[in-house]
């Protein structure tokens, strides 16, 4: 299902929007800084604020990703399913201090803070046409 | 009236209009820029008709809608509203769209990445506006006011 060419695009060098939608249907659209790998049908995303989009995923697991490749700007869109958090372990780790790299690098050390990786089952991913 | 700072970004920042499936599944697309009409609380954004369908689709089954606005300096507002309907984009509304997408093409192509494919994303013009009635708006940028509603 994640190819490469996927992998490209989330590298953390262009930012990826995130979109949920609560249980009545209301959406919310935000912006992430990162999109981990985890496996060919898995990604993870950073849990770091008690957020409408946690609120929104407690209730309704789909959501809907877009990620950038920021060499070709090929963009491509992902469903996505929550399955589970990590609290601990080398992906939460790993994440952790990227997150910290990032926050360093954009003034935000006092913001940011790792709360869980968010593990997300990949449904389907396509090509965007630009 | 929506309040200045929010118009600010709203005008001058970059986009991402959210919609919803009846089925629960949600969808974006990129803004190209906006209009409003601060007095009736309400807002145009441009996007391309061609990446539009699911949102279209989206708007027309139960019309609600999402907006991230945002800086480059990270700060962010969310909007939540009705969709009111689609039409077509002045020719002063295309101008300010063609300003902002520059603006975006120089500053992201000064980081380092290549103008031509930059130009895939922001070089190409909006040619439909999405109107949005405003009926919430949120603070997005991220710190210890995120999620606070701002009364307006």
């Amino acid at each position: 299902m994640i190819q490469e060419k996927h992998q490209f695009a989330m590298n953390g060098m262009y930012p990826s929007t995130f979109s949920t939608c609560s249980k009545e249907g209301i959406p919310n659209t935000t912006v992430i800084s990162q999109v981990w790998y985890v496996d060919e049908e898995h990604i993870a995303l950073s849990f770091q604020f008690f957020s409408k989009t946690r609120r929104n995923i407690s209730e309704n697991p789909l959501g809907y990703l877009s990620i950038i490749n920021p060499m070709t700007m090929d963009m491509y869109g992902l469903e996505i399913e929550f399955v589970r958090s990590e609290t601990e372990g080398d992906l939460f780790d790993d994440m952790d201090m990227k997150l910290q790299a990032i926050a360093s690098m954009s003034g935000m050390e006092d913001v940011f803070e790792l709360k869980a990786a968010d593990i997300y089952k990949v449904q389907n991913i396509k090509d965007i046409n630009l | 009236m929506i309040p200045d700072r929010v118009l600010e970004v709203m005008l001058n920042g970059y986009g991402h209009f959210g919609s919803t499936s009846n089925n629960l599944i949600p969808a974006h697309i990129d803004t190209l820029g906006a209009s409003s009409n601060p007095e009736n609380d309400e807002a145009t954004f441009f996007v391309r008709k061609s990446l539009a369908e699911k949102t279209l689709i989206n708007l027309d089954s139960n019309g609600m809608a999402s907006i991230y606005l945002g800086l480059p300096s990270h700060e962010a507002y969310q909007i939540k509203g009705h969709f009111i309907g689609s039409r077509d984009l002045t020719a002063e509304e295309l101008e300010t769209s063609s300003k902002i997408r520059n603006y975006f093409v120089d500053m992201i192509s000064a980081m380092g990445l290549p103008r031509e494919n930059i130009e895939k994303l922001y070089g190409v013009a909006p040619d439909i506006g999405l109107t949005v009635k405003i009926e919430n708006i949120y603070i997005q940028t991220p710190g210890p006011e995120a999620g606070t509603k701002l009364e307006f």
